[in-house]
């Protein structure tokens, strides 16, 4: 009885987490970022120095899944990767063009708090043409927007880990 | 005089969604963005009998600008209290017994404490900067007395910001009004806390808290220094967020008078400083997200 008033001012909120918000699949994106192409996985196996400098030149520790590539039937290729949000993973596609520049970037998948901003297209737009040797610097290269600093710098890094993989393993190749 | 400790004092408030129960982080709400919060701080046991302490705040926070944050506070407090002191009688924080009444009878009391205003200034951003680095500022001011307190925020990220560390510099200085009498006291404390992100939504933290009190506002004379460390779990996700903490207060308390040392058993204060066992709820609901 006695622990009833301290009853009276604690708020309880149960909620169901949201499903999670899915803005393309695997294939709409290639279609989107590819219209008309078809698609073959690539069999990439990367090796540990390959993935320590990966790891060395774009500061992203997440794993990186080498099983999620694809060949472009037009030339160059298109890779899904995650990286941290602040609560969950943010999915996100890029497609990168025969040149071994960054040819589009699209969030696949995003569900925090805050932070949507990442999927305005003028921000997107500034990865546009970036490849391997690009700092991608966020607050330099790529303009930081603010409540969405975390998303900003990780799918920055993520990009740039991107590129210097495509560089390591995938550029010139057949 | 140190019997003004915690009693009005003691850790208040924190901001936007870190992931820790106790220490604050620079994660601030961002621009035109607000947030729901409600805390609920139990401490409980003393020496003996029962003893348990609840402060409930509920707050409203709201990002003015990318680095500056604001939050306003409603305080209350629930005390249970019955033969927990040293000597056997019923006392510690939140009691505020009338010398009047019978020493061994059951306490139980609700008040409304105090409203505070919380002002976050970060001037270093952990996510762009390397280190994160900002000020904080909150007075209260209640029926039974005001408080003023004043912290510097120190955070670093690691690992994709899955670890961050993180301190908390305390100074605070407060005033309590009761039983005819006014109360003086400062306290500076050290925070520190380490959190690891372990899966998607979830992180486990370890949070230790070093407490130092003095008579006085101008932190005039050492009364005593006691010590707390304990784990956190702090849930969240893009609707809300979760974060439950406990401290447990270590046998290492050193009390600089007989007035302290009357009240240390086993290495622990008590009287009307501290309870054994401090637990965190913390509950927030974040509005405004552009979808």
């Amino acid at each position: 009885m006695r622990w009833l008033p301290l009853l009276a001012p604690t708020a309880v909120i149960v909620t169901v987490p949201a499903a999670a918000t899915v803005y393309f699949s695997t294939e709409q994106a290639q279609q989107a970022m590819f219209p008309g192409a078809t698609f073959s996985l690539v069999p990439l196996q990367l090796s540990d120095a390959q993935r320590r400098t990966m790891l060395d030149r774009s500061g992203v520790h997440e794993p990186f899944h080498a099983d999620r590539v694809w060949r472009v039937s037009t030339g160059g290729y298109f890779v899904i990767d995650e990286v941290l949000g602040k609560h969950e993973r943010i999915k996100y596609a890029v497609a990168i063009g025969p040149d071994a520049t960054v040819r589009q970037i699209e969030i696949l998948e995003y569900n925090e708090s805050y932070g949507y901003e990442v999927r305005d297209p003028a921000w997107r737009q500034q990865f546009v043409g970036k490849n391997a040797s690009s700092t991608l610097k966020l607050g330099s290269d790529i303009r930081n927007i603010s409540g969405a600093t975390l998303s900003s710098k990780h799918l920055t890094d993520g990009v740039k880990r991107l590129l210097v993989m495509y560089e390591l393993a995938l550029k010139g190749t057949p | 005089m140190a019997a003004l400790a915690t009693s009005i004092g003691a850790p208040a408030a924190h901001a936007g969604e870190g992931p820790f129960a106790f220490i604050y982080t620079l994660d601030l709400q961002p621009k035109g963005t607000w947030q729901f919060q409600q805390w609920e701080w139990l401490q409980a046991g003393q020496s003996q009998g029962d003893y348990y302490f609840l402060t409930n705040k509920s707050e409203i926070e709201y990002g003015f600008r990318p680095w500056y944050q604001i939050g306003i506070y409603l305080n209350t407090e629930y005390t249970y209290a019955n033969r927990n002191g040293v000597d056997g009688t019923t006392g510690g924080p939140g009691t505020n017994i009338s010398p009047d009444s019978d020493p061994f009878a059951p306490f139980s009391g609700f008040r409304f404490k105090s409203v505070s205003m919380e002002h976050i200034i970060r001037l270093l951003n952990p996510y762009t900067d390397g280190f994160g680095f900002g000020l904080y500022f909150e007075p209260a001011i209640g029926p039974y007395g005001y408080e003023l307190e004043m912290k510097l925020l120190f955070q670093k990220n690691l690992f994709d910001d899955r670890l961050v560390l993180a301190a908390n510099i305390v100074l605070e200085t407060e005033q309590e009004w009761q039983s005819g009498s006014t109360e003086y006291a400062s306290i500076l404390d050290l925070l520190l806390g380490a959190s690891y992100r372990f899966a998607d939504n979830w992180s486990f933290c370890v949070e230790f808290r070093n407490h130092r009190e003095f008579s006085g506002q101008a932190y005039n004379t050492a009364d005593h220094s006691a010590y707390f460390l304990g784990p956190t779990i702090h849930y969240a996700n893009e609707r809300w967020w979760a974060t439950l903490g406990w401290r447990h207060q270590l046998p290492l308390v050193d009390a600089f008078n007989e007035d302290q040392q009357s009240v240390v058993v086993d290495g622990r204060i008590y009287g009307n400083e501290h309870a054994r066992d401090e637990f965190m709820l913390r509950v927030g609901i974040p509005f405004g997200g552009k979808k």
